[in-house]
């Protein structure tokens, strides 16, 4: 069987600067992969590039089988590759619930609709009140989001990504910022369907990442230096040398 | 020959003085990221002033300081109210502020200066026609060319070469950073939209000689500018000289080509050129994500 | 249950009343006078879905109602003034052209949406203003047949008037339903963020085709009654100062209320026929009022209103 996502060869560069060197990854059904390296390794110019934000120079990209590089953004969600970005991107001025339904009417297929509003509002509400009770978040769902902390709008992103139901879903830094008690929930949650969904989880954390991951793959400026288990990568000379450094010593 | 030369020389004036109407309106965009519909009405102004200047019996040559001072003295009073207060409100309520700003103007103009067409009676140095390979050419439309050319330079020369203009473009980078280094960025926005307003007196004075004055103009002089600063790709410095040069030679040409449907050729070249670069000649180099 | 019932019949009543009253007591200057201002208001309305919802701000929005205006009063001029086929015509049109803006405005935001619909508007202008064997270029087409349905003839001002309230109160109905419907919250979601949006699998594009549409339609079915208002139409109809206009009737009315629109109208014809009448300087009034709401009340009229209703 082939993986999940496979990624061969990708390179981009911004003006004379390569962000992305010759960049090859697969990602299997289920796994849970860590991608960490110090800042501007270019892990999130990878995420770009993997889910159509931005086009490489040179390379591929195939999702379940089928190669992707033509499609837009919106298309790749569609087909179940979902990310989250850097920063909470939510829709500020909307309300909570109205946030979480956006993504659940876009995976009914009702995103677009005119007519039949009233069983489409049905089917998102009953959804969004699922993910709200699992999610533990302490809200009715009526709070205008611009009003809720940091911490309880990257969880709102994450559910958003969530209700999109992903095969594989790109979380990028999703704990940055967040308290210790939110990042758990926040990983809970997302354990929480880690057994349907492939991870991909770019983190500065390393307990979380090492914790939580079936492999690591490490980038430094633009390159990939390893792929492997957490022992694997733990053990690496290279990986200690540019990365790591005195943390595992 | 003569006659391809004397239209490509009609083009280049008119692209001065949409590169001159053009600069003012995209030095506040690019630098205060400020949208000012209320720049042809400047322009209109400067026209007028200089109308009645030459008309005056005053030195010829005064009239375009003149209409400069004008227009920057109107710019300088908007600019304490309202304008100022809506620096940092998207772009939206700029767009509804100024135009409302134009149309007050507008009408404040065609009480004081009446709603006829003024034609500037050009001092002498100024009028008649050169020829060039048997063509008739009339003068002031090389004094345009040349003006256009030379203000454009000057003006590249302070925004991108002095230190006010580095600290300007600092300013706008990250104002917060700018006055902590002890820089007032509020004079240095006051004096870019004054600045920006005595250009577009001064574009009017320079325009009066070709369009004339008259109620309206404003609002077609913006129209023409916004297109070039839009086509050039919003404010940087090169692409507001193509958008004045791709807007002054398709208008001239559709003319030349097309003579009963100029606009409609021109406009759709525009509207095609936009539709394949939607972010104009020389977008910005943003990320996105 | 009962409030709910309350509060939906009760705006519901007050627009029936307010079209009700006027047919029944106004003259035939006024009645002429509030058709106008329910058609522009309907144009005007449709303009808030794109604006309001969409934060897609048109300078072409004269296009759509002047097109529709042209292709029902030649529609008229060729085939007689039945209703249904002026309002098709119409509408049709409308509906083409707003295809094609829709299409192009796909990638473009801000200034240059501006400007592209500004653009595409003016192609529409010059298209009525030159093609004089359709259109009767600058002196427009005069001499159209009255509105008839059936066996009904619709051109006397009382029935012009409901005519125009009939379509008003169908259209805010549309537009409402819209805004609530799935595609009006992915409407403004693209306004709010539109690169979530793309993450969470919308294309912005189709929304923004679809909204067009929409807005189009509507501002389609006013502008093909428009020309019967005085059996006649003129390029101004499609000028882009008309587009201009409707975005200042907006911000008056009220951005984003959609029935706002109805009040921007009502107050910028009203100025525009009553201050005209004691003094040149009308327009200075209108510049100085719009200048005054978009400084005090960003919500234009309707949001006043709305925030005096609630204390």
């Amino acid at each position: 069987m082939s993986p999940l996502l496979e990624i061969a060869g990708i390179g981009k560069s911004f003006g004379a600067f390569r962000a992305l060197s010759d960049i090859s990854l697969a990602v299997e059904e289920g796994e849970t992969l860590g991608l960490i390296g110090p800042n501007g390794a270019g892990k999130t110019t990878l995420f770009n590039v993997v889910t159509g934000f931005l086009r490489p120079d040179s390379g591929a990209v195939r999702f379940a089988g089928a190669p992707v590089d033509r499609l837009p953004p919106e298309k790749r969600a569609a087909l179940g590759l979902v990310r989250t970005f850097q920063k909470a991107m939510v829709f500020p001025a909307l309300s909570l619930r109205e946030n979480l339904a956006m993504a659940a009417r876009q995976r009914a297929g009702h995103g677009l609709r005119w007519l039949g509003a009233r069983t489409c509002h049905a089917e998102a509400d009953a959804k969004v009140e699922r993910l709200l009770a699992e999610s533990g978040l302490p809200r009715g769902g009526g709070e205008r989001m611009a009003d809720l902390s940091y911490g309880e709008q990257r969880i709102a992103d994450l559910l958003m990504a969530l209700a999109l139901e992903p095969r594989l879903l790109l979380l990028d830094e999703p704990t940055a910022g967040l308290s210790q008690a939110e990042a758990e929930r926040l990983l809970r949650i997302v354990r929480r369907h880690d057994s349907r969904t492939a991870l991909v989880l770019i983190a500065h954390d390393i307990d979380i990442v090492f914790g939580h991951c079936d492999r690591i793959a490490v980038m430094h400026l633009g390159r990939l230096l390893r792929t492997g288990t957490p022992q694997a990568v733990r053990a690496d000379a290279a990986v200690r040398a540019a990365y790591l450094g005195s943390l595992a010593d | 020959m003569g006659y391809a030369i004397v239209q490509v020389l009609n083009a280049l004036s008119f692209s001065a003085l949409l590169l001159l109407t053009g600069l003012g309106l995209s030095v506040v965009l690019s630098l205060m990221n400020f949208v000012n519909l209320a720049h042809g009405a400047f322009y209109l102004l400067g026209s007028y002033v200089a109308v009645l200047w030459l008309a005056s019996g005053a030195p010829w040559w005064l009239a375009f300081p003149a209409a400069f001072l004008a227009a920057a003295l109107a710019g300088a009073l908007l600019e304490r109210f309202p304008f100022r207060r809506f620096y940092a409100r998207p772009h939206l309520m700029q767009v509804l502020l100024t135009y409302g700003i134009s149309v007050i103007l507008a009408d404040l103009m065609r009480w004081g200066f009446g709603a006829q067409i003024l034609t500037p009676e050009l001092p002498a140095a100024l009028r008649g026609v050169v020829f060039l390979f048997d063509m008739p050419f009339p003068l002031y439309r090389l004094f345009l060319i040349g003006v256009g050319a030379v203000l454009g330079l000057l003006l590249w020369l302070l925004l991108d070469r002095t230190l006010w203009g580095a600290a300007l473009r600092a300013a706008v980078t990250d104002r917060g950073i700018v006055e902590t280094l002890g820089i007032d960025t509020r004079r240095l926005f006051a004096a870019v939209l004054v600045l920006s307003a005595g250009l577009g007196g001064l574009s009017g004075a320079l325009g009066a000689g070709m369009l004339a004055a008259y109620p309206g103009l404003d609002e077609e002089v913006l129209i023409l500018a916004l297109i070039t600063v839009v086509v050039g790709g919003l404010g940087s410095f090169g692409g507001t000289v193509a958008g004045a040069l791709v807007v002054g030679f398709a208008l001239t040409f559709s003319k030349v080509w097309f003579p009963e449907f100029a606009n409609v050729v021109a406009f759709s070249a525009m509207a095609g050129f936009l539709l394949l670069r939607p972010h104009g000649f020389v977008a910005p180099p943003l990320r996105q994500v | 249950m009962r409030r709910a019932l309350l509060s939906r019949a009760a705006p519901m009543a007050a627009a029936l009343l307010a079209l009700a009253l006027p047919a029944a007591l106004a003259g035939p200057f006024h009645l002429r006078f509030l058709a106008e201002i329910l058609l522009l208001g309907t144009a005007v309305m449709s303009l808030d879905l794109l604006v309001g919802s969409g934060g897609l701000v048109s300078l072409g929005h004269a296009a759509l109602f002047g097109t529709a205006a042209y292709a029902a009063a030649v529609a008229a001029l060729h085939l007689g003034g039945n209703l249904l086929l002026v309002l098709g015509a119409g509408t049709g049109a409308a509906l083409l052209l707003a295809a094609l803006m829709g299409v192009a405005i796909m990638r473009s935001s801000h200034l240059f949406l501006l400007i592209l619909t500004l653009l595409l508007g003016q192609i529409a202008w010059e298209v009525a203003f030159h093609w004089r064997a359709v259109t009767g270029g600058a002196d427009g087409l005069r001499g159209l047949p009255p509105l008839s349905l059936g066996p009904w003839r619709l051109d006397g001002p009382r029935a012009l008037f409901l005519l125009a309230g009939g379509l008003a109160l169908a259209a805010h109905a549309l537009a409402r339903s819209f805004v609530a419907a799935p595609i009006g919250r992915a409407l403004v979601g693209a306004r709010e963020q539109p690169l979530r949006m793309s993450a969470l699998g919308y294309s912005t594009a189709r929304i923004r085709l679809r909204a067009m549409l929409a807005a189009g339609g509507i501002a389609g079915a006013a502008g093909s009654l428009y020309p019967f208002l005085n059996l006649y139409v003129g390029p101004q109809s499609v000028h882009w100062s008309l587009s201009a206009t409707m975005i200042i009737m907006l911000v008056i009315g009220g951005v984003g209320s959609l029935w706002g629109a109805f009040l921007g109208s009502a107050v910028y014809l009203a100025l525009q026929t009553y201050v005209s009448a004691y003094t040149d300087r009308w327009q200075l009034f209108v510049g100085v009022i719009f200048v005054l709401i978009v400084l005090l009340l960003p919500h234009g009229l309707a949001g006043a209103a709305a925030r005096w209703r609630r204390g």
